[in-house]
């Protein structure tokens, strides 16, 4: 774990290196995911209703699955790179190592970028859960967690499979 | 021009080597598509009346989206392109005999052709199979379906040449990264490929159908279903033609203009 941080703290201090390069792609972020938001807005405010569903639950599945999308993207990406690791040799140098090879694929990439994403499903979630007239009960808010949780992992599976098992026979994407 | 047409061949010969991605795309794009007319009939249960086109017109548009993806993707861009900018090897590219505009623009078109001509069938084939209201309905009349055809090449160079302004806007920031991510969510969002621009509200569409986005895969696509017909049909394709005009002789003065400024990287 504090090794993991290690690798936390230097990919800030890279990605912080290039700060317009930085801001420029967050604002990118922000726009692609905002676009589908605007889709969603248009047609909610055509049809106000979908299968019984409001405009507000519907904003709040929304921001749910933007969230643990963007959460996931943001520490699972490193898969991403993981063609061009075994395609360039990267990999055999990884396997040398003593540690775990998953974990060090793993944190070879952390996207800051896609907070972009994580800061528009913050703005949603904080207009969907008073707009949408929920009544919070403690159970509510623990399903709300594990919802995102559960995103999240299920995203982060997905990224591992994909590229990794794929990958292996393959070796292009 | 005989050199043009002999590196289309190169580059389209070339793009469909990729057979086993070109599978990947048909059950990828085929999944999609259902799940878009899934969405949308989830929509007109609610409310058909609300719906602003028919739904088999829906059905149309989103598999010819789906068969056709590839002429008309915003998110491809050339990485070759944005390598020979970045890394300097522009210099090799401007001392060949070619117009530099006419050889990325062939490229482009030569890439994008052989992938949709790879994909397009099997997922129309599907599309064809499917019972009424979900498939694709047969064009509906022979005019149309010829204005079709003329729409969409019209279409195709619309979405070409504008994709150019991306690759020159690249030797002003040197990184494709930014204008990259802007432009494909303004041209996803814009061209009606996430939702078709008769779902957005009135005026918003009234302007966006006036600007080249609209002259891309909506026109054609409606106008196979029949949704855009007559003189609204040939004032959209006297628009396009416009549009197709105005985008490639002002990315060719651009670009002329770029050229003269550039700076090779490297050594």
């Amino acid at each position: 774990m504090k090794l993991y941080f290690r690798y936390f703290s230097i990919h800030i201090k890279s990605q912080m290196q290039y700060k317009t390069s930085f801001f420029l792609t967050l604002t990118g972020q922000f726009l692609t995911s905002f676009s589908a938001f605007l889709s969603i807005y248009f047609l909610m405010s055509r049809f106000h209703q979908v299968q019984n569903f409001t405009y507000n639950e519907v904003l709040l599945c929304f921001a749910t699955v933007l969230m643990a999308f963007s959460l996931a993207e943001c520490f699972a990406r490193g898969f991403d790179t993981f063609s061009t690791m075994i395609g360039n040799g990267e990999f055999d140098r990884i396997m040398v190592r003593p540690r775990n090879e998953i974990f060090q694929v793993l944190a070879s990439r952390i996207d800051f970028s896609r907070i972009g994403r994580l800061i528009q499903a913050i703005i949603i979630f904080i207009y969907a859960i008073p707009a949408s007239r929920i009544t919070w009960t403690f159970d509510k808010i623990l399903t709300l967690i594990l919802m995102i949780i559960g995103g999240v992992v299920i995203f982060s599976g997905l990224f591992f499979s994909l590229c990794g098992t794929m990958l292996f026979h393959n070796r292009r994407a | 021009m005989k050199k043009y047409i002999s590196f289309f061949k190169i580059r389209f010969i070339n793009g469909l080597q990729y057979r086993v991605a070109a599978y990947a795309g048909i059950a990828t794009q085929i999944a999609w598509g259902f799940m878009h007319i899934l969405i949308f009939k989830a929509f007109y249960k609610g409310d058909p009346h609300s719906f602003p086109m028919e739904f088999s017109q829906l059905s149309s548009y989103i598999w010819l989206q789906q068969a056709f993806l590839a002429l008309f993707m915003s998110w491809y861009f050339d990485n070759d392109i944005f390598m020979t900018i970045t890394s300097g090897n522009i210099a090799y590219e401007l001392s060949r005999p070619m117009d530099l505009y006419s050889m990325w623009f062939t490229k482009n078109l030569a890439v994008r052709l052989s992938r949709a001509v790879l994909r397009c069938l099997p997922v129309l084939l599907v599309a064809l199979l499917l019972p009424e209201p979900y498939g694709i309905a047969p064009p509906v009349s022979l005019f149309g379906f010829f204005m079709f055809i003329i729409t969409m090449v019209l279409a195709f160079l619309c979405v070409v040449a504008f994709s150019m302004f991306i690759y020159i806007i690249v030797f002003y920031t040197l990184s494709p990264m930014g204008v990259r991510v802007v432009a494909t969510s303004l041209i996803e969002f814009l061209t009606g490929s996430i939702i078709p621009l008769p779902f957005f509200p009135k005026k918003l569409m009234k302007i966006v159908s006036l600007t080249p986005f609209a002259s891309m895969q909506n026109l054609p696509f409606r106008i196979y279903s029949g949704n855009i017909a007559g003189r609204e049909m040939l004032f959209g394709v006297l628009l396009q033609l416009f549009w197709v005009i105005i985008l490639i002789l002002s990315g060719r003065l651009w670009m002329a203009r770029a050229l003269k400024k550039v700076v090779v990287q490297g050594g």
